[in-house]
């Protein structure tokens, strides 16, 4: 990915974009008031039904104005300032009481194909979680449910990647998948949030807004998928062990894996020496 | 909860059933559409036109075969309430078909109408999320009487059908996204990995792995994600330069 690739949509468009979400939510809103209003005169089930789900569609397309905005705000400071670009995923991970929160992207076997995370601790959590193919995010798609654990519980569940991340220093995890109807795409990773009360379904909307305007919205931009990492070293390494190997690509990728968690190496630190010729396999 | 109160909540939950179902069928949602207002409203017979937007075709749906024709027809024509409330979003409420006005109005449509034995016509605009996208027609006999509350019921049935129609759009279209989305995660992860493999195969730079599975793509008009997933899968050995 070339560096221009990298550079975040204007603020005064995603600013734009975050002033018809707020419109979208409004409109949602008064559809929900008009059916509670009927609900309410004539006592059916239906329009107290109707009423929920435009009260939830509203909610959502509120989580995707406040994304936007906090990102606007993000990128005007940077055109001022300079430095490096804002992520869009700092405002994710504002948006979950947290500064870790990772996401990832998966194929219909639940393969990682690709991920973004707002900061080292949710870089290294994630990529734990790939190396060792056990986790939350995982889970959660498994599961099609939000997986949550902390404490004791983290190495209870997953015998390696739990020790690895207290060892990071992360207490509590919270995994929810990021669905559509019919479809999972991946899950969003929330480490440690601040307050230990904070609403699961706080996430859940969040992971909403992100699946549905961020990740398979018609007007997703470069926010979120701009971030996105799609491990192209990692890949170009699996392809060259597994000619040295002389094993299938899918197994070789399980090796530099393997010698990245033996090494405590991340995945893409280990795949680049191998690039690089620095490492060799078997 | 009345007959009627109930007979709308049947509907609900067949029509939500309907937006639910794998794979999606709009005509199935339309189908169940006319057939649940002619009871709820009372009418003789019942039409809809609907169009997801931008140039996607107008669907239709009659309660039976005449007034399926007459549904389609309509569409080719321009004409009809049906025809006026998609594209205005304005409700036609129980309009007299055999008077002159009417006649002039939609001159082709009127005489058919008269012509199955219906007199008075109410049409009430289905709503997706972007605006009009569909109308439903209700067919009533000559000088029969407006019930209030069947029209405020039918009413509601049309923002309910208009919102799963869009809800079932956005079903479709983020499925198509979703697969599209993976497509081009993982073409992206096989395009590396067999640069990967070439690299080590034949000693290359990754960048003259790639402009090697480039030029095979390119001089056998194949996309370089599928050569990438043959060289994975040791299908091909690409030619040395």
């Amino acid at each position: 990915m070339t560096a221009r690739d990298q550079v975040p949509d204007g603020a005064a468009t995603v600013w734009q974009r975050a002033v018809r979400a707020r419109e979208r939510a409004d409109r949602e809103e008064q559809l929900a008031d008009k059916h509670e209003a009927i609900a309410t005169e004539t006592r059916t089930e239906l329009h107290f039904r109707m009423a929920y789900i435009h009260r939830t569609t509203a909610a959502r397309h509120r989580v995707t104005a406040d994304l936007l905005e906090a990102h606007a705000v993000r990128t005007a400071e940077w055109t001022r300032r300079g430095g490096p670009p804002p992520l869009f995923m700092t405002g994710v991970a504002e948006a979950c009481d947290t500064a870790s929160v990772a996401v990832t992207l998966i194929d219909a076997d639940s393969n990682q194909l690709a991920a973004a995370a707002s900061d080292e601790p949710a870089r290294h959590a994630q990529d734990l979680e790939y190396a060792l193919g056990e986790g939350p995010a995982r889970d959660a798609v498994a599961a099609l449910v939000p997986v949550a654990a902390s404490g004791t519980a983290l190495r209870a569940r997953w015998p390696g990647y739990g020790p690895a991340i207290e060892s990071l220093g992360i207490g509590r995890v919270v995994a929810v998948p990021l669905q559509v109807p019919g479809d999972c795409v991946g899950a969003l990773a929330v480490f440690d949030p601040r307050s230990a009360t904070t609403d699961i379904t706080r996430f859940v909307w969040v992971a909403d807004a992100l699946t549905r305007s961020f990740i398979l919205g018609r007007d997703a931009g470069d926010g979120l998928l701009g971030e996105i990492d799609h491990r192209p070293e990692v890949h170009q390494a699996a392809g060259m062990v597994s000619v040295q190997m002389g094993c299938h690509v899918s197994d070789a990728l399980e090796l530099v894996k393997a010698r990245a968690f033996a090494d405590s190496r991340t995945v893409g630190e280990v795949a680049r020496d191998i690039v690089a010729g620095l490492l060799k396999l078997g | 909860m009345t007959l009627q109160e109930q007979e709308l909540a049947a509907v609900f939950a067949q029509l939500t059933g309907e937006a639910a179902r794998d794979p999606l069928d709009t005509q199935a949602l339309l189908a169940a559409l006319v057939e649940s207002s002619r009871r709820l409203f009372g009418a003789r017979g019942a039409i809809v036109q609907y169009t997801p937007g931008g140039a996607a075709a107008i669907q239709t749906d009659g309660t039976d075969g005449a007034l399926q024709a007459l549904a389609a027809d309509a569409v080719g024509w321009r004409e009809g309430p049906g025809h006026d409330a998609r594209t205005t979003g304005c409700a036609l409420i129980d309009v007299d078909v055999a008077t002159h006005p009417t006649q002039v109005r939609w001159p082709r449509w009127s005489p058919r109408v008269l012509a199955l034995g219906h007199g008075r016509v109410t049409a009430l605009p289905l709503f997706s999320k972007d605006g009009p996208a569909g109308s439903l027609v209700l067919f009533t006999a000559p000088g029969s009487l407006l019930d209030e509350r069947a029209l405020k019921l039918s009413r509601s049935l049309a923002d309910i059908a208009g919102h799963t129609l869009s809800l079932q759009r956005e079903v479709s279209e983020s499925r198509v996204l979703a697969g599209q989305l993976e497509h081009a995660l993982s073409s992206r992860v096989v395009v590396e990995q067999a640069k990967g493999i070439l690299a080590a195969r034949h000693e290359l730079t990754l960048e003259a792995a790639f402009a090697r599975l480039r030029r095979y793509a390119r001089s056998r008009q194949r996309k370089v994600a599928d050569v990438a997933r043959e060289v994975i899968e040791g299908r091909i050995e690409l030619p040395t330069d």
